[in-house]
């Protein structure tokens, strides 16, 4: 994932920032509760291919930030 | 269509005098500084993205839903230019990121033609250009009329008055319309053409639509 880009990037839905997840390869948006995949380095920042934060994650994410 | 058919047509005698001279009249409206930053929204096969990244050299991405033409243009890309998937009418970018956005015959294609334009605007810190297909032009009388045919088919043809209006609540400077393309079948007659006949008489097929966003802090 590109660090350049990863700087620039926010959420398409709120604009709020966005916490990477090198693990999961997710961008993941607490304030819209989705997780935008990356897939093969390309980050897909579509709301129809996010998936929903449960509440658990939705708590750990936001104690990354 | 597929990403290889669609660059190979830039590649036909016919393809690559059409690729060239959209090329050159979006440059003259642009007019990108060296160095700038410029986001190319609905790239497809980027074949526009890696022009400018080329003439302007500085940060440019591109932006389109479709994975697999995105990955066509990552695998080309020339100048360290990036690529990500998303939709023009939510952009996943801060207000003001780019000195330069374009977006080349992408919104004739989409639905929420104000949302996308408001959110190019937005995201624009100096200049932008459109360009767009021209409803009174040769090629619209050929190709655009009813549901459209091959490439063109559902594509919306703009008239430059119709593209004033759509801009009418969007903070920005004056706006300069010109087109290219008079005679789309791109022969020795067609060239001749094009190289006397004024870009602000508007009938050429490739119309392009150039302003200054005016979004914010002015220097």
């Amino acid at each position: 994932m590109d660090k350049r880009l990863l700087e620039i990037l926010v959420c398409p839905v709120t604009k709020g920032p966005l916490v990477y997840d090198k693990e999961r390869q997710e961008l993941i948006s607490t304030s819209a509760r989705l997780a935008y995949p990356i897939r093969d380095d390309i980050p897909i920042m579509l709301e129809s291919e996010a998936r929903a934060l449960t509440d658990e994650e939705l708590d750990h994410y936001k104690k990354m930030k | 269509m597929n990403p290889e058919d669609y660059e190979a047509w830039y590649h036909t005698r016919r393809g690559e005098w059409i690729g060239t001279v959209e090329y050159a009249l979006l440059k003259s409206m642009l007019r990108p500084e060296p160095g700038g930053s410029l986001l190319d929204v609905g790239c497809g096969t980027g074949y526009f993205t890696r022009l400018f990244a080329r003439d302007v050299g500085g940060s440019v991405i591109g932006l389109d839903p479709n994975e697999e033409w995105l990955s066509y243009a990552r695998a080309h890309e020339t100048q360290g230019e990036r690529y990500l998937s998303g939709r023009a009418e939510t952009l996943p970018f801060p207000d003001r990121s780019f000195d330069y956005t374009i977006s080349i015959t992408s919104l004739c294609f989409m639905s929420q033609q104000e949302q996308a334009l408001r959110e190019l605007v937005r995201v624009t810190r100096r200049r932008f250009a459109l360009g767009l297909l021209n409803r009174h032009s040769l090629l619209y009388l050929q190709k655009g009329r009813r549901a459209g045919a091959g490439a063109y088919r559902g594509a919306h043809w703009h008239t430059a008055a119709e593209v004033r209006t759509l801009f009418a609540a969007l903070p920005v400077g004056p706006l300069a319309t010109r087109t290219a393309v008079l005679l789309p079948q791109g022969d020795a007659m067609a060239r001749a053409v094009e190289h006397c006949w004024p870009g602000n008489v508007l009938l050429g097929a490739f119309l392009v639509v150039a302003g200054d966003a005016m979004n914010g802090q002015r220097p």
